[in-house]
């Protein structure tokens, strides 16, 4: 099986898997990359990807396994000629066995560059490295579990936090349970802002790393 | 008329948070594939604008041709740019962004063109909230030199002055050859140096161009040389006097004395343009998600009711090998699964037996689908797909009688036997498409619904029937021109009837809402009265009518009466005799023709198909 990494940027941060995943199909059909097909009255391509991203997370680092005789080299090659800018391949793999990303992936790693508004950097750098350390130190920590106002215990899927300032803006990157017990980095950052008690006014997050 | 991008400001990036505010945030980033590149300094920068939303926009084939023609062209630049959902709407207005062109983020109001595709007339009141959005004043003499020109085109133009007032010009008929020789004023004009009204005299001599209003502010009043120039451009008599101008403000004059006769353009063959076969892929699903070759344009069939089968007449084919080929490049350039052949009646298609084997081989090898959605129930054979899913038809009426009154030339028993065909191949569903309220409709033809769905019931084992009845509108430039629109009560009083009937036989019943129809049949059927009604009501509110839900039969009702506009002036029945707001429109069918039509349609006799024997409908195009 042939496993690739691609980014999902700009524009595609936006697009919710199912039309990602389409994206990807066509990519590889104007490819002419000869894949596996499903059986049935309506084949389609049999992909596997790594943990869906919420709306408006980007990644540098999503995985799809698909069938493929190509090498890793000349499936980059293709693939990345047919493929949309914020949706190319960034790396390849090919494995004698199959491999499936959504059931190994457990842990990714974020990137968060907070918008801080008017807060002055230094303070917010501070403010947030307190409430890390603090959260990372307790075993409660709460973050919203959706539109409908309700919250979530995150301590246990939160692994690790660090608050980095530099460039003009402030950044956290943390590690989040991915894949079946998951930690959104939106909902995440949301809830350690609260704790630092800084107005949220926005982050731009990106998925770096995933982890098995 | 100095417009160039460059020195405006893209409103792109746009905060995560304001886009993760509204439902599908995809629609309004851009970044899409097969995009265009923008060129920012060229002199025409045209916005292609959909008043509906992206998904509805960017399955429409008609904005695709445009974009490509333009964006073919070395000086000019094109982007897309359709109606926000009213979430993001809101977020626009509470941030102050404006409307802007969808692959550079430029506002709206930068560009020097704006071109708005009318399909449907419920979207009158999105043009509005568009413009609105964009900074830019709704009438075209309220905007000034540094507003862009804004132009319309589309299948409603065939009847332009509800909306007349909103624009510069409209393009009536194919738009391949008038938007490129509209650019190329635009252009020519922009490096003389000209001012709008300049170009508007010019626009105005390209076939298909009628500018409501010159520079004076005086309805079509156009002097001079060009007067004779245009004259001869359209082939009939210019000239309008004082008297005819300020004879009826609201209606243009149409008899012998009419004064100005707008030729709808037409293009002789389709082969000689260019086909959109690289068309930019939508970010999220869109309403037709498909690659889709259009095999011809116009249909030979003369359904009375069918104002496309009038408008577009004749019918022009596209090239066996053509098809092929642009199907092909479709597949390629796009990587859809599923390719559609459309037209209005696709099994005309000479050679569709040919076309469909030769296609359906190599597409399966490539995982392609290929679908016929307008399949007529006679041309059904049983051995290729209709549409999606089960098989789709469009019987239309319930008996006989009416049918021949509409002149879908269909038999019960071709019905009858198609549905056979397709349950014996273990299609167990079909779907069927009838009109309420068609001229001369009683109620045997409301229970004819009902007794061919029992009869259908019984050819096959259980199968799934499903009927969906919209409520007819009569168009202009239709033989059912001159015919009431049955209005709501009546309409609503036939769908409780055959919802409680057809429930009973055990068949799914889907109805439009007929308050829609009523709206779309004053609108359609409309004069200059009715710009300011469409402005009192998205003034009230209302956009995106095409959607159910944003719907609001009361604010039109309300903005009649505050307008002192009578609706049923317009849904109404008129009389052969009387002169029709539409008649200066020249779609190439003669009134003559459409009397002849609605007199065998009274008496219920049929027409043949015009591929058979010509009835000299005014487009002469077997005599070409
Ligand atoms: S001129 Fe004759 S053949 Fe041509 S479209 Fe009209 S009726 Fe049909």
């Amino acid at each position: 099986m042939l496993l690739f990494e691609f980014e999902k940027t700009g524009a595609f941060r936006y697009i919710p898997h199912v039309d990602m995943l389409r994206a990807v199909t066509r990519t590889l059909r104007r490819a002419r990359i000869e894949c596996g097909y499903s059986h049935g009255f309506n084949p389609h391509i049999l992909l596997y990807f790594s943990p869906p991203l919420p709306i408006g997370t980007a990644s540098r680092c999503e995985q799809c396994a698909l069938d493929c005789v190509l090498s890793a080299e000349e499936f980059l090659e293709r693939y990345n000629r047919a493929a949309p800018a914020g949706l190319k391949a960034l790396s390849a793999a090919v494995f004698p066995y199959p491999v499936n990303p959504a059931a190994k992936v457990n842990k990714a790693r974020y990137e968060i560059v907070l918008n801080t508004g008017k807060v002055e950097i230094k303070s917010c750098f501070a403010a947030l490295s307190a409430a890390a350390r603090e959260v990372l130190a307790g075993d409660l920590f709460e973050v919203s579990a959706g539109r409908d106002g309700g919250v979530k215990e995150a301590r246990p899927l939160l692994h690790d936090i660090a608050v980095r300032a530099g460039g003009g803006a402030v950044a956290v990157d943390a590690v989040l349970s991915a894949g079946n017990r998951n930690l959104r980095a939106d909902r995440f950052i949301e809830g350690l802002l609260k704790r630092a008690g800084l107005n949220y006014t926005g982050a731009d997050i990106t998925r770096v790393t995933l982890y098995q | 008329m100095s417009k160039s991008t460059t020195k405006h400001q893209s409103v792109y990036p746009l905060s995560r948070e304001l886009l993760l505010s509204c439902e599908k945030p995809a629609r309004y980033v851009g970044g899409e594939y097969n995009l265009a590149p923008v060129k920012p300094d060229a002199a025409l920068q045209f916005l292609l604008c959909f008043p509906d939303a992206y998904e509805v926009g960017l399955s429409n084939l008609g904005v695709k041709i445009l974009y490509d023609i333009l964006n073919a062209l070395p000086d000019a630049s094109c982007e897309y740019c359709f109606a926000p959902w009213p979430d993001f709407g809101r977020v626009l207005r509470e941030h102050q962004i404006p409307l802007y062109g969808l692959t550079s983020g430029i506002p709206a109001r930068a560009f020097g063109m704006l071109g708005f595709s009318l399909q449907y007339e419920l979207s009158y009141t999105t043009v509005l909230y568009m413009l609105d959005l964009a900074g830019i004043p709704f009438r075209a003499r309220e905007r000034g030199e540094g507003d862009p020109v804004v132009i319309a085109g589309g299948p409603c133009t065939v009847n332009p002055l509800p909306v007349a007032d909103f624009f510069d010009l409209f393009v009536i008929g194919d738009g391949e050859s008038a938007i490129k020789e509209l650019a190329e004023a635009y252009i020519a004009n922009k490096r003389a140096g000209g001012k709008k009204a300049d170009f508007l005299r010019a626009a105005a001599k390209v076939r298909g161009v009628w500018v409501p209003d010159d520079d004076s502010g005086q309805r079509s009043a156009v002097s001079g040389q060009l007067k004779d120039e245009i004259a001869t451009r359209h082939s009939v008599p210019l000239a309008m006097t004082q008297n005819e101008r300020d004879s009826d403000r609201n209606c243009q004059p149409t008899t012998d004395n009419c004064p100005l006769k707008i030729k709808r353009a037409v293009e002789p063959d389709l082969d000689a343009l260019p086909y959109p076969v690289k068309p930019v892929l939508p970010n999220i699903e869109a309403v037709h998600d498909r690659a889709v070759v259009e095999l011809f344009r116009g249909c030979t069939r003369g359904c009375r009711f069918c104002q496309a089968g009038m408008i577009y007449r004749p019918v022009r084919e596209r090239g066996f090998d053509r098809c092929k080929e642009s199907a092909f490049s479709l597949i390629d350039n796009t990587g859809y699964d599923e390719l559609s052949l459309t037209s209005l009646s696709s099994g005309d298609y000479p050679r569709i037996r040919e076309l469909i084997a030769d296609l359906s081989g190599a597409l399966r090898m490539r995982h392609v689908g290929l679908t016929l959605p307008s399949l007529r129930l006679d041309s059904f054979s049983g051995d290729f797909k209709s549409g999606g899913g089960g098989l789709t038809f469009a019987p239309e009426a319930g008996t006989q009688r009416l049918r021949d009154i509409i002149n879908k030339n269909i038999t019960e028993e071709e019905i009858l036997s198609a549905c056979a065909a397709a349950f014996q191949r273990d299609n167990a569903s079909v779907k069927l498409y009838f009109m309420l309220g068609l001229p001369f409709e009683t109620q045997e033809d409301i229970d004819g619904i009902i007794a061919l769905c029992s009869k259908i019931k019984r050819l096959g084992k259980r199968p799934k029937i499903s009927v969906s009845c919209s409520v007819f509108v009569p168009k202009p430039h239709t033989p059912f021109q001159w015919c009431a629109q049955i209005g709501r009560e009546k309409a609503e009083v036939s769908q409780r009837y055959l919802k409680a009937e057809l429930k009973r036989l055990g068949v799914t019943f889907h109805y439009h809402d007929a308050r829609v129809s009523e709206i779309e049949a004053v609108l359609a059927r409309g004069d200059r009265a009715l710009s300011g009604v469409v402005e009192a009501v998205y003034d009230a509110g209302s956009v995106l009518e095409g959607w159910t839900e944003f719907f609001n039969y009361e604010r039109w009702t309300a903005a009649f009466a505050a307008a002192n506009v009578q609706p049923e002036n317009y849904g109404g029945a008129r009389n052969l005799t009387e002169p029709l707001p539409w008649d200066f429109i020249d779609v190439g069918v003669t009134k003559a023709f459409l009397k002849r039509e609605y007199a065998r349609a009274e008496k219920g006799l049929t027409t043949e198909d015009c591929r058979k024997t010509c009835h000299g409908c005014g487009l002469r195009c077997k005599s070409k």
